[in-house]
């Protein structure tokens, strides 16, 4: 007996479109009854699209009948709600935005709609994707569908739960810190940040602009090839945007190339017991299959968290300056000043957290601060650059933990915010260096899931996506599903 | 270390009220990131100059202004408007 179509992979699902087994409005029906059924227990999304899935759908399999588009045409998505999306709302989970129905689309969003994929809904995430558990939403938390009682990771947590609830297919992500691979660690997928640059950022709403990187969350390795060289490419509305060669990344899977691949003993050593044993039966895995392993010394992580939280508060202070309660966003109903308008509608628009990350940002680019911190914070991320580009001359892959661990308690770091900052270790880096990097779902932490991360050097998202191939034909991770996938919905 | 004076004039430079008994807290996480921002000035770097992050892949295009297709789509996201103008508290004082 087949599988429930939830439980089977993006490709699987467009294959047997094509194949005539089921039709894109059968298969949205099927994800929209789901979402209604089982996303109260979660709440991975903020807007389900039904209609427009619906639409969207029928224009699908017009599209396969004709014998266009790719293998994800007529796939359904849920969509990260920090994407705009024209007439859809989109809030980045903020009070600020509320009410904001873009007057365009992310570019994104548009290859997306443009390959015929079917938007399901937008999902949750952190305020302004900054977080690490998508507790921080003005809209309320999401839950992990391994165990409701823990954090589904951040801050594109409604995305990878969704996915990990069976509530979607696929799904996109940003990352800034972390906030695809970590939340892809906790729910068991696949989750890739491609290259700062690969992806437009157009319509994306920004958090730190020369950190934020789009990327996607997917089942299979081949899920995340596919959905990425849709999504890559450059973009005259994106001046940052590469003109690098966009590879057909899914040509890139099955060969058995073997890597030289650098553990960092510093990312190891900050794991317990139990992360240690399994982190080196992985590695054990990847010597028999012919990579090479080597250890080496990569001492960095005593400055990239403070190195991070510096540039990025200091980004984020400027993006959301444009907040002001005039063109867009809250407005407070009573000001009699203009400051008055600025500051109260910004104090009511914006939830704790990214006033904290404002402030600390501002304190940072303020007189007397903004050599010893900014600047400083600057020249190390040129530093860690070069360290890892001289790691990439006698290597192909770094290797290490994704995360130190499952996901934590919902509440777990509510007296403490900093303390959550550290959940981001082993990814932060990864962004200041402008490297691609890969969770895959191999490891198990008091069981529950926990990610391997693979970075890669500059536009060699390839060696990336062979590799987890690799290791996915190695170690099949696809027997494991959430409680909450498992259920069937009449 | 962040003073609830120096807190009250971020909050100025950054247009954001804070109420006076939630000021203790934001100091001390604040207080708590600074803390750890210490940890920068142990970095030895020899001066290493700084450069774009992307500079080989960057590129530059030419800035031309381009009208709004969709000006009125735009007017609706905004709270309030009047004859395709914004609208804010009066600024200058009538004599």
């Amino acid at each position: 007996m087949s599988q429930p179509w939830h439980l089977r992979s993006a490709a699987d699902l467009g294959r047997a479109l094509r194949r005539r087994e089921v039709t894109s409005v059968e298969l949205t029906k099927y994800f929209l009854n789901r979402i209604d059924a089982l996303d109260p227990k979660i709440h991975s999304y903020l807007v389900v699209t039904k209609d427009l899935a619906i639409s969207q759908a029928q224009r699908a399999d017009a599209m396969i009948q004709a014998g266009e588009g790719t293998l994800l045409t007529g796939v359904p998505f849920a969509h990260k709600d920090l994407f705009c999306t024209k007439g859809v709302r989109t809030t980045a989970g903020s009070r600020m935005l509320a009410n904001f129905i873009p007057p365009y689309d992310a570019t994104v969003t548009q290859k997306m709609y443009d390959a015929g994929m079917v938007l399901l809904g937008k999902t949750n995430m952190d305020e302004f994707a900054m977080g690490s558990a998508t507790n921080h939403s003005y809209f309320g938390p999401t839950s992990n569908p391994f165990d409701l009682n823990r954090v589904p990771g951040g801050s594109s947590g409604g995305s990878a739960a969704a996915l990990a609830a069976g509530l979607a297919p696929i799904s996109t992500g940003s990352d800034t810190g972390g906030s695809i691979r970590q939340p892809a660690s906790y729910c068991h997928l696949v989750g890739i940040k491609p290259t700062y640059g690969r992806i437009s950022r157009y319509g994306m709403i920004a958090f730190a602009s020369s950190l934020d990187q789009a990327g996607v969350f997917a089942h299979t390795t081949e899920d995340a090839a596919l959905l990425l060289s849709i999504l890559c490419g450059v973009d005259e509305k994106d001046s940052t945007s590469s003109y690098e060669e966009v590879p057909d990344f899914s040509k890139s899977l099955e060969s058995n190339q073997l890597y030289r691949i650098a553990v960092p003993s510093s990312f190891f050593a900050a794991l317990d017991s139990e992360g240690q044993a399994e982190f080196r039966r992985v590695l054990t895995t990847l010597e028999q299959m012919g990579h090479t392993v080597s250890w080496i010394d990569l001492p960095i992580q005593d400055y990239v968290i403070p190195t991070y939280y510096t540039i990025a508060p200091a980004e984020a202070s400027s993006n959301l300056a444009r907040y002001d309660g005039v063109r867009y966003g809250h407005r407070h109903e009573n000001a009699h000043t203009l400051e008055e308008l600025y500051s109260l509608s910004r104090t009511e628009g914006f939830g704790e957290e990214v006033k904290r990350r404002i402030l600390m940002g501002t304190y940072v680019l303020s007189a007397g601060y903004y050599d010893a911190y900014y600047q400083k914070a600057l020249l190390i991320r040129q530093h860690l650059k070069q360290v890892f580009a001289k790691t990439f001359e006698s290597f192909d892959i770094i290797a290490t933990p994704t995360t130190l661990s499952a996901a934590f308690l919902h509440n777990a770091h509510d007296t403490d915010p900093v303390a959550m900052y550290y959940s981001d270790l082993c990814t932060v880096s990864v962004n200041l260096a402008d490297l691609p990097g890969i969770s895959i779902p191999v490891m198990q932490h008091q069981g529950l899931p926990f990610g391997l991360q693979l970075i890669g050097r500059p536009f060699d998202e390839a060696t990336l996506l062979n590799c987890s191939a690799q290791i996915e034909r190695a170690l099949p991770w696809h027997s494991t599903h959430s409680p909450i996938a498992m259920q069937e919905v009449v | 270390m962040l003073s609830p004076e120096h807190l009250h004039h971020l909050m100025k430079l950054a247009h954001l009220k804070i109420p006076e008994h939630e000021a203790p807290i934001y100091v001390n996480s604040l207080n708590k990131l600074i803390d750890i921002l210490a940890m920068l000035e142990k970095v030895e770097l020899n001066n290493k100059e700084l450069s774009l992050s992307v500079e080989k892949l960057t590129h530059l295009r030419d800035d031309n202004p381009i009208l709004p297709s969709e000006q009125s789509l735009c007017e609706q996201c905004a709270p309030q408007t009047i004859s395709h103008f914004y609208i804010v508290p009066k600024v200058i004082e009538e004599e």
